[in-house]
């Protein structure tokens, strides 16, 4: 059995626009956060079925703001329940601006063994459009700089789909991406979530937000691009070279265990999700004092069978016929199956050996076709 | 039991929101008809729709006791429904009654619909006592309002009763007014009987409760009446007055006031304003202004689960049993299903039905364009009413067709004279008369057409008056009309539910905003949508819903997965009640859309 673990860093330098993950721009309150993270690793050391952990994620936030011992507490707060599995993916969210040679050298002292660069862009007027805190020079350095130290497996953020940017600067920035030997490419298309910067800066009026036609093609050069330089798109917006998969992210897709520890973290048992309050004061103060920080939501068979569908269509695994009818009966099977040919364009899917993906056009529509296949009362 | 001459029968007339049930409850409190156990906030609005929305929508009646200088009386309270929509019902509580209180909100002023209630009273020979209500408010006008009092009725200052319902000024002076002012009945108890039925309502356990007042004769229990308009003969099971709750007598005469049951099952067989009388020595003639109301709009009504539309069809049977204005006839639509037209009195009266059929039923709708009933002549001058647009003949069967039209009076603010004249006209009316009932208030008399009004005058109204103009209108004749049938197309599939018959100037206007209107209404699906209005196969406007380019969440890991799976659940509650048309999804506002264009 696989398990991952996920720990929230929530602070931040700034905020940048389009963040909707929890995080403060004041370290204030760092210290006694690190006690309560250790204290809540304690309490629910029960919660996975299985102590041997295959994937470690820092992730934020900043996580990369943290020291080399601020880390390691943590790191050893872990292992006190923990057992590490000789292939563990150990990933570290870090921002360009802090990844000089010697933090490098610290962090990988420690284990950790895959970088997630959040570059977004190298172009600068894109970076503080998105109030990044870096240069495209530096994300360059940064990149070159973790290559120096001897990570072998280095994925890197990009954000597409942004108004203004036109296709060749889009080009430009897959072109840099490629022409490192990263692992591992996330893109993402911008996306307006509430209560971020970019909500209230696209309500009052900012244009961040591409016409359709422009995300069609910012869609298309991606695919073209990635595809020509090695990369297999193995999710929506997750590309890796040589089988470099996210192992952590898959968990997520895959429907593994998983436990987040910190304030507003996510886990996973199989049966039911559970999350923490996205608050730091308030998840503090429950940590210490005993009272309620998390809420959670246990699953009904349809609520698990519209998450099956809903993340294995994003996979280019798909979804496998013979486990839904494992799974959820064959009903479900037959079920699906009707809604399909009812309800998708034909174009926009792929049905081959049991087994269901969606094609190059059905991927930009991915949310309404798992809602169609959603169950029904 | 009392003698006529201790009898007072009164009605209050006042416009919504000017505190006539809240001046009821005190009359009752005051009397001792309702002691503090029983006392709800306004007694006399006893469904659940009424008391939220302030207003009364059917009629209902109340006796008082009140001893007066040694003297018992009984008074009699019939209450009047406050809407345009009502005023037949209106009409038929004012005859019951020899007196009314002309109740006037001291912060706003005489409104429209006050005036035209005042009239009717006026014609009825009404002893009017004129009341100055919320005088406990600091926005009180007193002076300019009792001015504009006086000016209407010509009355003397001293004649007008300050009140408030709110603190209970002046309602004992009230209840002394009444004794001394309004005339006792007069009748005879031993001519043949003569009974007026001003309102009936359906209890589920007793059948329909008419309630009447008696002009002339006497009535025992399980005497056998005949009711005039329908010829129907029924046995009075019970008779009664109605204090708090109803309480059975067993003899009842002129000048009284009181409800009757006798085994009827529904309100179709009873009619407001009918007379009844004794089977054996009738009265020789029924009381006058009886009319069989007739509903002036009509609309579809769909389930909006297409599986509910026999639970639709009893839900209306139920509705009109105690709604006998309520009319249906089934229909069916293409882009519906199985329905019923129906008939209403108004827009409000549509309303109303709508909210009941979800509130006591727990149906969901959907409501078609709302039209008229509009008189067609054809060709072999043959007389047809058209009530649904399509049921409008061939254009070359059609001799030509007429419309309702609508006297309307409005008072307001001497300042929107302008706008509410160019309102009117915009609206194809003719300005009839513009007085000045005081220094700054101005009533205006317009013929309108009623189809005008229907969709949405009175929001105007409201608006460009600031909310002072207040409005009536009663149906005067019908006039010939240029009509067209005005399509409405999704993909070049025409959708039935959305067509709409309108006057031939209006056609191009009203097509372009429902087209825009619906262009903000269905979703971007993933093809273009096309909407177009026509006449026949003339386009006379279109707009376009883009396909979406892109539906997919960028990023889907821990949390996302939750908020994500919940967010398209939610959607795919709300794709199922949408209605499929051709290819495509129509959700079911875009189909109320057209009764709320700017």
């Amino acid at each position: 059995m696989m398990n991952g673990i996920y720990i929230h860093f929530p602070f931040c330098k700034q905020k940048c626009v389009y963040c909707n993950f929890y995080s403060v721009a004041s370290e204030q309150l760092k210290e006694t956060y690190w006690q309560a993270v250790t204290r809540e690793i304690e309490l629910t050391a029960n919660y996975l079925p299985d102590n041997m952990i295959s994937t470690l994620y820092f992730g934020g936030g900043t996580p990369s703001l943290c020291n080399r011992e601020e880390l390691d507490n943590i790191l050893q707060s872990i292992r006190r329940y923990y057992h590490f599995a000789p292939t563990l993916e150990f990933t570290l969210e870090a921002n360009p601006e802090q990844l000089s040679p010697s933090y490098l050298k610290d962090i990988k002292s420690l284990g950790i063994n895959r970088l997630s660069i959040g570059v977004q862009s190298f172009n600068d007027e894109i970076l503080s459009l998105l109030n990044r805190r870096h240069t495209g020079k530096e994300a360059k350095k940064a990149i070159e700089n973790a290559f120096s130290a001897g990570f072998e497996n280095i994925s890197i953020d990009l954000i597409y789909d942004i108004a203004y940017r036109s296709a060749d600067m889009w080009r430009q920035d897959l072109q840099t991406a490629s022409d490192y030997d990263i692992q591992h490419l996330s893109a993402y298309s911008l996306t307006v979530e509430e209560n971020t910067l970019l909500a209230r800066r696209v309500r009052a009026g900012q244009r961040y937000l591409p016409e359709d036609e422009m995300t069609e093609r910012d869609y298309a050069i991606l695919i073209e691009m990635t595809e020509k330089a090695g990369f297999e798109q193995y999710e929506i917006s997750n590309f890796c070279r040589n089988g470099w998969i996210s192992k952590h992210n898959s968990a997520y897709w895959q429907s593994v265990p998983y436990l987040g520890i910190g304030a507003s973290a996510h886990s996973f048992n199989g049966a039911s999700r559970k999350w923490n309050v996205a608050h730091l004061q308030q998840y503090i103060d429950g940590i210490t004092s005993g009272q309620p920080y998390e809420e959670t939501e246990i699953l009904s068979q349809n609520n698990r069978y519209d998450e099956y569908v809903l993340l294995r269509l994003r996979t280019r695994e798909g979804i496998h016929l013979n486990e839904i009818s494992a799974l959820f009966g064959p009903e479900k099977r037959g079920f699906l199956l009707s809604k399909l040919s009812q309800k998708v364009n034909p174009s926009h899917y792929i049905l081959r050996d049991n087994q269901l993906t969606l094609s190059y056009s059905g991927k930009l529509f991915a949310d309404s076709i798992s809602m169609e296949l959603f169950a029904e009362e | 039991m009392p003698t006529m001459k201790n009898i007072r029968n009164f009605c209050i007339i006042a416009h919504i929101d000017h505190g006539k049930s809240t001046l009821a409850d005190r009359l009752l409190q005051f009397t001792g008809t309702v002691n503090d156990r029983d006392f709800q906030d306004q007694v006399l609005d006893d469904m659940a729709l009424e008391r939220e929305r302030g207003i009364t929508i059917k009629s209902h009646a109340i006796q008082m006791n009140y001893r007066y200088k040694g003297e018992e009386y009984v008074l009699n309270l019939i209450d009047t429904p406050g809407h345009v929509d009502f005023s037949y019902e209106v009409s038929r509580s004012i005859t019951a009654c020899e007196g009314a209180l002309l109740l006037v909100d001291a912060t706003q002023g005489v409104q429209a619909q006050t005036i035209s209630n005042l009239y009717l009273a006026i014609d009825n020979n009404l002893e009017i006592i004129p009341v100055l209500n919320k005088m406990d408010m600091a926005a009180a006008m007193p002076a300019e309002v009792k001015d504009q009092i006086i000016d209407l009725i010509g009355c003397d200052e001293s004649d007008i009763i300050e009140t408030s319902g709110k603190t209970g000024l002046g309602v004992e002076e009230l209840l002394q007014a009444i004794i001394e002012k309004i005339p006792a009945p007069k009748g005879d108890s031993n001519a043949p009987l003569q009974a007026l039925i001003f309102d009936s309502i359906f209890n589920s356990y007793r059948g329909i409760i008419s309630y009447f007042r008696i002009f002339n004769g006497t009535i025992h229990t399980n005497d056998f009446v005949k009711f005039l308009s329908t010829g129907k003969e029924y046995n009075a099971d019970e008779i009664g007055v109605l204090r708090l709750r109803q309480e059975p007598r067993k003899v009842m005469s002129a000048g009284d006031v009181g409800y009757i049951i006798s085994g009827i099952k529904t309100s179709k067989e009873v009619h407001v304003g009918d007379t009844f009388t004794h089977v054996e020595n009738p009265c020789q003639k029924a009381v006058a202004g009886f009319q069989e109301v007739k509903p002036m709009l009509f609309a579809g009504i769909y389930p909006t689960d297409a599986d509910q539309y026999e639970e639709l069809r009893a839900s209306l049977e139920k509705l009109q049993l105690n709604d006998a204005s309520l009319s249906f006839v089934p229909e069916s639509s293409a882009a519906l299903g199985f329905g019923f037209r129906c008939g209403f009195l108004g827009l409000l009266h549509m309303e109303i039905v709508q909210e009941r059929l979800d509130r006591e039923f727990d149906m969901d709708v959907i409501a078609t364009v709302p039209n008229v009933s509009y008189n067609l002549y054809t060709t072999k001058n043959e007389l047809i009413e058209v009530h649904n647009p399509s049921g409008m003949p061939s254009p070359n069967l059609i001799d030509h067709v007429e419309e309702p039209f609508i006297r309307a009076q409005i008072i307001s603010k001497a300042d929107f004279i302008g706008p509410i004249i160019k309102l009117c006209l915009d609206k194809r009316g003719v300005l009839l008369n513009q007085v000045y009932i005081a220094s700054n208030r101005v009533e205006m008399t317009f013929n309108l057409p009623l189809g005008e009004i229907v969709f949405d005058f009175y929001d105007k109204l409201k608006s460009i008056s600031k909310g002072y103009a207040s409005f009536d209108y009663h149906i005067s004749d019908y006039q010939p009309a240029k009509l067209v049938k005005l399509d409405i197309l999704l993909n070049g599939d025409s959708v039935d539910a959305l067509s709409s018959l309108t006057h031939v100037d209006n056609a191009y206007p009203f097509g372009r905003k429902i087209c825009e209107k619906l262009k903000e209404l269905i979703p971007r699906q993933q093809f273009d949508i096309a909407i177009q209005a026509a006449i026949g196969t003339k386009i006379i406007a279109r707009e376009t819903v883009k396909a979406v380019r892109k539906d997919v969440t960028a990023k889907c890991y821990g949390g996302d997965i939750s908020r994500k799976r919940k967010l398209l659940e939610k959607q795919k509650q709300g794709k199922k009640r949408m209605r499929q048309i051709g290819n495509v999804e129509v959700p079911q506002s875009a189909f109320l859309a057209v009764l709320k264009l700017d």
